[in-house]
């Protein structure tokens, strides 16, 4: 009875920021992946409890470019994801805290992946044969060795390798 | 999915009624409307929704024997979110160690001779009043604002952004007090946007303003040092060409309109502000570049006396680039070359007058 009622773990979430000069950032963050003490507090403090509270607050003030805030939960396939939006000036300065760790986080995570591919980019392509598509022709490789295959060589090629006889073949060598 | 908003309805006002009341009206009308929201007494609401708003009579230019004194205030957040943090530089303060905190001591000033020389505003409120900026705020944070009474800049991330003091970028933040003291704009929809575009046309003519630019050398961009090296953009917004500021795989594609036939219609981002001010930023770019010389001459003139006049801060584009003829009207006469250009300019951005 009290495991049916523990509160559902966090396995991801989605953070969308936008505001001040109108810059959207935005990534989904995995929360296993996280350093251990993060994920601790993401666990705490990024509950449907605390967030609803944040999200039903008044913001106290008019302020132009005041930074918003769009936290989506997932506890795993069978639970419904919940969305809260809130800006700066509703949240908790501790929470503001943690956001700007997870979104620090999810920056320098897009900055690696950007990186790895133009890096990947930028490198020479080398010629390897073994990357080539794999060829109908028949090779050396590819033809059984001859001990073991004597009586395959009597029988008629494939028909679809026909065209290709005058390519060389391993018994041929 | 459940989704939970931040406005909870409580009142019989709307709340860009009340926002507009707490933003204009006096220190009584301003309680008023928290208490409205607060109890959501619809007998009180509605009485006190029936007394006049303070009409907006325009900020007096500044005029004396000697020019105003500026006053300046520079304050350390530490990396916290607390406002407005410790003070380390105040006017007529030697430069100090932090190279950040003295770059803002003195683009803030530049910023004040702009709209003094320009103007003749003396600072943000018409009268004086102190230009408060706090840097170093939070962690990493990729973000610049006015909270309704002073500036705040983040250092930015690093990797994306550097930090957020550009001189375009503080002329945006302080020149959103300016709206707020001529009348204010509401932060929402095409009034939002207004207010957005406002910031952007008087940061860029800042930039001009510092520089001695004519309209042909000036780039027209805000946020030419803000982007980290390895993201793919010029700036964070073109009024030249909005929609191709930046095109960057982690940020996106500078998502500004120029013409209203590509007008987008969000829920987020309060309306759309940072993305629909494209088109009234392109509709001043027009105007400047049609007039020639220095934008802060006529262009400027037109736009800045425009927002003394508006009073209306539900204003919609069409409202707005009808007081800008109207005062093109006023400054340089009917059927002037400078009124024509200016219904022009809104012509081509899909506004017709």
């Amino acid at each position: 009875m009290k495991s049916a009622m523990k509160r559902k773990e966090l396995k991801q979430l989605h953070l969308r920021t936008t505001g001040g000069m109108g810059i959207v950032l935005e990534g989904n963050v995995a929360i296993e992946a996280l350093p251990e003490e993060l994920a601790r507090q993401v666990q705490t403090k990024l509950t449907p409890t605390n967030l609803s509270r944040v999200a039903r607050r008044k913001a106290p003030s008019f302020a132009p470019g005041q930074q918003e805030y769009e936290v989506t939960l997932f506890a795993g396939e069978k639970s419904e994801p919940r969305r809260y939006a809130f800006t700066d000036q509703q949240a908790d300065p501790e929470l503001l805290d943690l956001l700007d760790e997870i979104t620090s986080i999810i920056i320098e995570e897009k900055m690696r992946t950007r990186r790895a591919r133009r890096q990947q980019a930028a490198e020479p392509k080398e010629v390897n044969v073994s990357q080539e598509p794999p060829s109908l022709i028949p090779t050396a490789e590819t033809l059984p060795d001859a001990g073991t295959a004597l009586h395959d060589m009597d029988d008629p090629v494939p028909e679809k390798h026909e065209e290709n006889e005058a390519l060389p073949r391993a018994s041929q060598g | 999915m459940s989704i939970e908003h931040r406005h909870p309805i409580h009142c019989i006002l709307p709340p860009h009624i009340l926002d507009a009341i707490r933003m204009r009206g006096d220190e009584k009308m301003k309680k008023m409307a928290e208490r409205t929201e607060r109890l959501a007494d619809k007998t009180r609401a509605q009485r006190e929704a029936a007394a006049p708003e303070k009409a907006y009579l325009g900020t007096p230019a500044f005029s004396g024997p000697t020019p105003p004194a500026m006053v300046r205030e520079v304050y350390n957040g530490g990396r916290r979110v607390a406002l407005p943090g410790v003070l380390v530089r105040a006017e007529g303060d030697p430069p100090v160690r932090d190279k950040i905190v003295n770059k803002v001591y003195d683009l803030t000033g530049k910023v004040f001779d702009f709209y003094l020389g320009a103007f003749k505003r003396n600072s943000i409120d018409g009268q004086g009043m102190p230009i408060i900026s706090t840097v170093h705020h939070r962690r990493k944070f990729n973000n610049a604002f006015w909270n309704g009474s002073q500036m705040v800049f983040g250092d930015g991330d690093g990797l994306l952004f550097q930090s957020f003091t550009d001189l375009a970028i503080i002329g945006h933040e302080l020149s959103h007090g300016v709206v707020q003291y001529s009348g204010g704009l509401m932060y929402k929809d095409q009034s939002g946007a207004l207010n957005e575009s406002f910031a952007d046309v008087f940061g860029v003519m800042t930039v001009q303003y510092a520089n001695k630019q004519t309209v042909s050398e000036a780039s027209w961009l805000v946020g030419e040092t803000l982007f980290g090296p390895e993201v793919t953009g010029e700036a964070l917004r073109s009024l030249k060409a909005p929609g191709l500021a930046y095109d960057d795989d982690i940020l996106g594609k500078d998502p500004q309109p120029f013409h209203m036939d590509l007008y987008v219609n969000t829920s987020s981002d309060y309306g759309g502000v940072h993305i629909n001010s494209g088109i009234p930023n392109h509709a001043f770019y027009l105007l400047a570049q049609y007039l020639g010389g220095y934008s802060w001459e006529k262009a400027g003139q037109i736009w800045y006396q425009a927002m003394q006049k508006l009073n209306n801060p539900m204003a919609t584009f069409a409202d707005w680039a009808d007081m800008t003829v109207q005062t093109a009207w006023d400054l340089f006469g009917q059927g002037s070359f400078e009124m024509l250009m200016v219904r022009r300019a809104w012509r081509l951005v899909g506004i017709h007058l």
